[in-house]
Order: structure tokens, then sequence, then C-alpha cells
């Protein structure tokens, strides 16, 4: 009779053992394929794949490319249900349309499966905001953020300290040279710091032409990205509270009128400027300040390319109306024709674990944990973690409705017209009025964006 | 009547065989079905759509679309513009490489012909690194010698479709003067001694007879280079990306816009077809021109 008992409790022991090994093991010798954007993130998260790999047996096939291709693949794959891949990364504003068609597995049955959960994987860590703004959809979460970034202000922290401009700038303007906190100062000190060759700048003088700031002005996506900033700050927008079409709106009008006056304080050929121009002619030292994604910071503090390392200050954009701060994020999904979802659940909640996060973060990432954005370590050395704290406090979303790639290039047309002085601002935006209301027949107002 | 086929031709047809149905899979197929997707409303974005069947609509989207029709129009001018450059200059740099001959003839050959070798990618690349506004050569040039033009051509509408004609120019110049350089070559040499015996002067042996002599080649060329730049894409998408506004914006870059950004695939499919057949219109038109007539001469 002990004889049986003892078997007994030996093999419950090996059922519990198995049990708790599962939820990391239970899916060891599967192959997984990702797809993602070739950016810094999934460049360092790929340099911790073998440590997932050990963890859970689970191999992972990574695909990258540059955006237009992976976004390409992924709705080729999504369309013909072929199953190619378990996680896919996207940009947020496809998310409306990937619901539409059904294309994505809600994440909630998962979030809620004990024995599928990863140890080090904390879901009360995840930044809400973040992760909803970029994967949830009517209340339900499809996804977590893979990537983020947010638009701050990039500054030259040495030329606007330095007492000889403060006391030039005092005189001409009547008020104090500081890092500008609205639009109106914004203007002036571009203004204020666009030099010729020969002119002074810190007491010497230019070889060559410096510029109080730089705009994207490519028919590109950067350039509607970085106009939806001014937008939103004057008060403007493409939809109001109730989901009408405002893209006409005399707010708007004067937000565009403004950007382009920004054109003559910036380096020739702004429409060929796309986020990564204005990098280089940051790390160039030839302007002053832009509106920029914070993803682009660290090459500005990488001594290898840039000329302005320590030099950049980074702050809040400035305010108009109301605060905004234009977020951008591509999300990982799992589509409904995964092979392993479970296992691709796996590799969601490994990727979000502090080990992971944190490596991200110091190859110029930007996590989605709480607690990895209040590493005392990332704070301490990366300039622009404060202004990118503050940024996504008052962060603001793109439409993510299905018709809004399509709304996008549109806009991308009508504003590259308006920037090379095709068209005046109101023309473009009462252009987009109508191509806005012939795209949205019948969908006018958009209850949820 | 009924086909005789021998065994000598059979043992050619089956060597034959392979890259029949190579080019048949490659060519045919991808072309039927491009036809076949144009009458649908497949869209990458829309579940479900490659399903819908919707007859003529993209013809008559096209048709009706403010864009196609900018596009058309920027093609055109491309194209006339870009081929006939290339042909005058052609011509005149075959007439000074016939001129010298032996060892510089072949020197300058290859040296003339070194734009031709670069690809299309790589040209858009380098000239939008030339034109670069701060750190270009172009700039650095019209600073050192404070040339009245504007450091950024590619910012204007006008200027900015002419630097992309130049950059073609300069690609493709080399083979039409290639081209009309082998027919100069071939030319024989009786009809010359025969003018200088008439006492005709220069120019009228240059227009009645070296002209008339390489003809048939500089027709050939001419529709070669036309249909290859009707096919520009990566110049236009490296070096403006249609812009600025859509004073660039050739059709390939267009279609591609419509494919792969839009995922309109549908529409670009139609697109293509629409392409298609202007192309074949051309082709008809150099066979019952220029293949006709030599025919007839």
């Amino acid at each position: 009779m002990r004889k049986v008992l003892l078997v007994i409790a030996v093999f419950c022991l090996f059922i519990t053992a198995t049990l708790l090994v599962a939820a990391e093991q239970k899916y060891a010798g599967v192959t997984i394929r990702v797809i993602a954007e070739q950016q810094n993130p999934t460049l360092a998260m790929q340099k911790q794949i073998p440590n997932f790999e050990e963890i859970t047996g689970i191999k992972v096939e990574l695909e990258m490319g540059p955006m237009d291709n992976v976004v390409g693949k992924e709705m080729l794959a999504l369309e013909s249900g072929t199953g190619a891949y378990d996680i896919i990364s996207i940009p947020y504003q496809f998310l409306g349309q990937l619901i539409e068609n059904e294309y994505l597995q809600p994440l909630d049955p998962f979030l809620n499966r004990e024995d599928l959960k990863l140890e080090d994987f904390d879901k009360s860590d995840l930044i809400s905001g973040m992760v909803s703004a970029s994967g949830e959809w009517k209340g339900v979460s499809y996804g977590i953020t893979s990537n983020s970034c947010i638009m701050i202000m990039f500054y030259r922290k040495d030329i606007f300290e330095n007492p000889e401009e403060k006391a030039a700038f005092k005189a001409k303007y009547g008020y104090e040279l500081k890092v500008p906190v609205n639009w109106i100062q914004y203007r002036d000190l571009a203004e204020f710091f666009t030099r010729k060759p020969g002119d002074n700048l810190m007491g010497e003088t230019l070889k060559q032409s410096f510029y109080g700031t730089s705009i994207a002005g490519k028919r590109h996506d950067a350039m509607t990205c970085e106009w939806l900033n001014y937008a939103w700050s004057f008060g403007g927008g493409i939809f109001d509270e109730k989901g009408n079409l405002i893209i006409d709106n005399p707010k708007n009008v004067e937000a565009l009128d403004y950007f382009k006056g920004l054109v003559k304080f910036s380096p020739p050929g702004v429409t060929n400027n796309t986020w990564d121009e204005l990098t280089t002619q940051m790390q160039q030292g030839i302007v002053a300040m832009q509106i920029q994604w914070n993803d682009c910071a660290p090459s500005i503090e990488d001594p290898e390319t840039s000329k302005v390392v320590g030099k950049v200050g980074y702050a809040l954009i400035p305010k108009g109306e109301v605060p905004v701060a234009h977020f951008g994020a591509w999300t990982y999904f799992i589509p409904v024709d995964a092979p392993n979802p479970e296992a691709a659940w796996l590799f969601l909640q490994w990727v979000n674990t502090y080990k992971v996060q944190k490596a991200i973060a110091l190859e110029g990432g930007f996590p989605c944990l709480t607690s990895v954005y209040n590493d005392p370590e990332l704070s301490e050395k990366l300039p622009y973690w404060k202004a990118s704290l503050d940024a996504y406090e008052i962060s603001t979303t793109r439409p993510r409705i299905p018709e809004w790639n399509i709304m996008n290039n549109e806009m991308m047309l009508e504003l590259s017209m308006v920037i090379s002085g095709e068209q005046t601002s109101a023309q473009a935006l009462a252009n987009l009025q109508k191509k806005y209301n012939d795209i949205l027949k019948g969908k006018l107002p958009v209850a949820y964006q | 009547m009924s086909l005789k086929v021998d065994s000598k031709q059979r043992t050619a047809l089956m060597f034959h065989i392979p890259a029949i149905v190579l080019l048949t899979l490659i060519t045919m197929v991808p072309l039927i079905y491009n036809l076949r997707i144009s009458f649908y409303d497949f869209s990458l974005t829309r579940a479900g759509s490659r399903d819908i069947f919707v007859g003529l609509e993209n013809y008559k989207m096209i048709l009706s679309d403010h864009e196609f029709w900018n596009s058309m129009w920027v093609t055109a001018k491309f194209v006339i513009a870009s081929t006939f450059i290339q042909l005058v200059l052609g011509v005149i740099i075959a007439l000074m490489l016939n001129y010298y001959s032996g060892s510089l003839n072949r020197l300058l050959t290859s040296l003339v012909m070194i734009p031709m070798m670069v690809a299309p990618l790589v040209v858009g690349l380098m000239y939008s690194f030339i034109l670069n506004p701060q750190f270009g050569l172009y700039s650095f040039l019209v600073d050192l010698f404070h040339l009245n033009l504007s450091k950024t051509p590619l910012s204007a509408g006008g200027s900015a479709l002419f630097v992309l004609i130049l950059t073609d120019v300069w690609e493709w110049t080399p083979f039409m003067a290639l081209m009309t350089l082998a027919a100069l070559k071939a030319a024989p040499i009786e009809p010359y001694e025969a003018a200088l015996i008439d006492g005709a002067n220069r120019s009228q042996i240059f227009f009645r007879i070296t002209i008339p002599l390489i003809r048939p080649v500089i027709a050939v060329s001419i529709i070669l280079r036309g249909v290859e730049a009707c096919k520009v894409f990566d110049k236009a998408f490296i070096l403006t990306g249609g812009g600025p506004g859509n004073s660039t914006e050739v059709i390939d870059l267009f279609t591609y816009r419509e494919a792969f950004v839009k995922y309109n695939f549908s529409y670009a499919a139609a697109l293509c077809v629409v392409l298609f057949i202007i192309m074949l219109i051309f082709g008809i038109l150099y066979w019952n021109f220029v293949i006709g007539k030599q025919s007839n001469d």
C-alpha cells in the first residue's frame, strides 16, 4: 500500500514539475517567424534573441527591412492568409484597417492564461497609455508596442546659453533668450539664429550659413508627421471632438502658413528633407533647433556621426493652444493565421521583460515598461530621456481608421505643393477637405479613431 | 493543311521547350494575372477584396483621374526632352569619335561608355549627393563662381524635372553615340566618294548622305530610348520622390505609389495595362513607319 502511495506521490510531483516547466518550455522545438522594421530597437532586440531561445527552446526567425517593404509584405501575407508570420510589427495607424479585416488575434485570452506566463513578465509594468494608443481598439487589446517614438524639440544648448547671443537677442526682441515655450518665441528664435557666412555666431565669424531651424518638406510621411504637431497645437487637427472633418479649419490654415513661414529660416532644399536629412543637419551643427522624433536623438549623441555631441538640449515642442507631442509607434501583433500563437505570446512577453527592454533602451530604443523608463541609469546616461518622458504625458496620436493611409498620402501631396509654392495653404486644405469627404463618404462623423 | 514535322524539327523543338516554358512562366503568367486583377477591386488593405469583380471600373477611374493625366504629361515631357537631347548630343559625339581612328578612338569610346554602365539607382544617388544644398558639389560651384543659379534646383517643379532629364541625358547619351558610331562605321564609302567627285560640300554630304545612311539606326535608337525613358523610375524615386508636389511624378512612380504605398493592386494593375497598350501603339507605329518603310525601300 505504502509503495502505491509513494508511486502516486512521485507521479503527482512529476506532473506538477512538468506543469511548472511547461510555461517556458512547453513549445520547445517550435519555430516562430517574426517580421519588423530594421531599426536600432529591433537590432538591439535581435542581439537578445539567443536568450529567448535558451529559455524557451523556441527558435526565432526574424525578418527585417525598410518600412514600405515590411508593411507591404505583412499586408500581402495577411490578405492571402498563408500563415507566413507568427508576429508582425506594424505602425499603429494601420490598426483600424487590420481590425476591420479581422487580421489580428485579441491578446486578452493570452494575458489571462497562467499556463503561458513567463516569470519575468509583469503586465502591470506596461505603460498603459502607450500600449493602448498603439495596440488597443475599442477596449480590446491586440498588440504591445514594439518600438515607439515621440516628437520633441532639439535645440543647441551651447548657443542658447551663450551670453553674447543672449544679450543680442534681448536687445532685438525685448525678452530673454530661453528655450521657446510658444510658437511666437520659436519663430523669433528661428529668425534670430539664421545667419549668413561672415556673420558672427557665439563670437566667431561663420564660414558657412547657419540656420534657425529646419523642417521636413519632402512629399513624405516625415512632413505630415511634423506638420500635425503644428496643426494640433494651433487648435486645429483632422477631426473635431464629434468626429467631423475640420481639415479646412482656419486654425489649420494658420498652422500651415506658420510651417511654410519656417522655410526661410531653414537650410535650402527643404523639399528634400525627411527626418534623416533633419538629423544630418543637426549632426553637422548647421541648425539651431528643430521639431524631431526622439528616436533620432541617439544619432545626435553618437560621436562617430555627430559634431554636436553634448551640445544639444531636448525639450517639449512649443505650446500653442494645447500642448502636444506627436506619438508614433510600431506594434507587435499576432495575426489570426499565426501557426504558433502561443509560442508567439511567449515571445511578446519576453520582449517586454525588464532585461530586454533595458538593452533596447541603451541602444537607442524607447521601452514600454514604466520600470525601465524610471531607471536612473538611463536618465543619467541619455540626455533626451527626460524630455521624452514629459512628451509621453501629453502624447497625441494620428487617426487609426482604415482610411488613414490613403488620407495621409493625399496630405503629403497637398502639403508638398504648399511648400514648393504651387498653391496656398487655404487651397491645399480646401482640397484635402474635399478629398477626405470623398474618401470617408458614408463614414462621417468618425466616432472612433 | 497539315503541319508536318520531321524528326530534325522535332529535335529542335525539344531543345526549345525548356526556354518556351520558362519564358511563358515568367512573362505570360504574370501578364495574364495582371490583366485579370485589373478587372477586380483587389486591395491589400481590404480582406476578401481580391474576389470582387468590378469590370471596367478601374479603367473608368483612370480616365477621370487627374493624377494619372498629370503623370502622363510629366512622362511625355520627360521622354521627349531626354530622347531629343540624347539624340542630338549622341550624333555629335559619334561624329567626333568617327573622326579619330585607332587606339585614341578605342580609348575615347571606352570613356564615353562609362555613364551607361552605372545602375540608374546609383545615378540617382550620385546626383542627389551632387545636388545636396549643404554638402554637394553643385552648390559649392554655384558659390565659387557666384553663379546666378538656384542652389536647390530640386525644390521647384520645373527645374526638378529638368534635373531629372539631365541625369537621364548624362546616363544614356553614350548609348545614342555608340549606336550612331556603329552606323557610321558600317556606312559604305562609295556614296561619299561619288559626292566628293560631284562637288558636294560638307553640309550637303552630312544631310544628303550621312543622315539617310544612319537613319534606320537612329530610328531604332529613338524607339529603344523612348520606350526605356517611359519606364523611368529609379532616378525619380531617389532624386525627388515625385515632388515637389507632383511635378516629377512619372507614370511608373504613380503606379508604384498606387500599388505599394496605397496597396490598390487592381488599380495599379489597370494602370500597367494602360501603359502596355500605349507602348503597343508606339510599337505598331514604329513597325509601320520604320521597319515597313525599310522593307519598301
